[in-house]
């Protein structure tokens, strides 16, 4: 409350970040994605005033930091909570503690994960070790940078893909940057 | 916040606390509403800035609503399946999320639109100060 208002986009986000502190990582990273979309735009927009009056303007348009990080945390306690998948029940007898986990959905999700992850993992790593090998082989040639370049793009794209895979089999929810 | 501190001394605060709560309860209904009409509406796709400002020009300058305030709503839109997104890269900034409605959002917005309906005509109903005195 008693900070000083943002003069610049990067004090902006930065507080709203400290606003956010705690919350889970991927609504930090979309509310700062969102946020920067925003700023970036709008200064782009208004380009012939100076950034520290148009930021100034944003927080009657587009909210102080600590509005909008409340907005996203009151957000994230709904979605949260409609998204959660049913508690699964205390059993209460000696033997439905031991038997319980059998009617747990959520056991058997993991268990397919852990299976699933063989085959991931085969490829994750034969495709890693191809790529810096090949990478390695063509420095000698004037595609090698480009081509080493281009294989650690495509990391980012499998960990894309590794992330949703655990979001859908464990249900944690798993951070995400589009990449461009 | 401020004004719960000083319920009974200055009722202007007071006053305001309640309207920017009552404002802030009845926005937690009718943005998502709003959001869904106005990407059906839309020729294209929208990203968020667009629409911050689409709506801003047809609030008339008076703001009922932060912006900032549009966008967890957008993505839980976007999450319950009732819109679709792709990114996009921009010039000026990050990559943009275009936003477009989908089969389910339509037949969500109808209903909702009859919701709305119902709701803003039994609310006038209590609301009309000339049948009231």
């Amino acid at each position: 409350m008693n900070k000083p208002a943002p003069r610049t986009i990067e004090s902006y986000l930065e507080q709203l970040r400290q606003a956010l502190q705690g919350q889970d990582a991927a609504v930090i990273q979309d509310a700062m994605y969102d946020a920067e979309e925003y700023l970036r735009a709008e200064v782009a927009e208004q380009a012939e005033r100076p950034e520290a009056d148009v930021l100034e303007a944003i927080a009657s348009s587009y909210g102080a930091p600590d509005e909008v990080a409340q907005a996203y945390i009151d957000t994230e306690a709904k979605v949260q909570a409609a998204l959660a998948s049913p508690v699964a029940r205390q059993p209460r007898s000696a033997a439905g503690k031991l038997f319980g986990i059998l009617m747990d959905p959520r056991a058997y999700s993991s268990l397919f994960y852990l299976i699933l992850s063989m085959a991931t993992g085969i490829f994750y790593f034969t495709f890693a070790v191809t790529g810096l090998s090949l990478s390695a082989g063509f420095m000698i040639l004037i595609i090698g940078i480009p081509f080493f370049l281009l294989f650690l793009a495509t990391t980012r794209v499998l960990s894309l893909v590794e992330g949703r895979i655990i979001e859908s089999f464990l249900g944690v929810r798993m951070p995400r940057r589009p990449t461009l | 916040m401020v004004a719960n501190s000083d319920k009974t001394g200055n009722t202007e605060d007071a006053n305001d606390f309640f309207l920017r709560k009552f404002q802030k309860e009845l926005n937690s209904g009718t943005l998502s509403l709003v959001l869904l009409a106005v990407t059906d509406q839309a020729k294209e796709d929208l990203y968020g800035y667009q629409i911050a400002k689409l709506l801003e020009t047809a609030s008339g300058g008076e703001a009922l609503f932060k912006q900032g305030a549009l966008y967890p709503v957008l993505r839980g839109l976007r999450s319950n399946g009732l819109l679709s997104s792709r990114v996009e890269p921009s010039s000026s900034g990050p990559p943009r999320r275009y936003y477009r409605i989908t089969e389910q959002g339509r037949k969500t917005l109808t209903a909702w639109q009859h919701a709305w309906r119902t709701t803003r005509d039994f609310v006038d109903k209590f609301m009309n100060s000339e049948d009231l005195k």
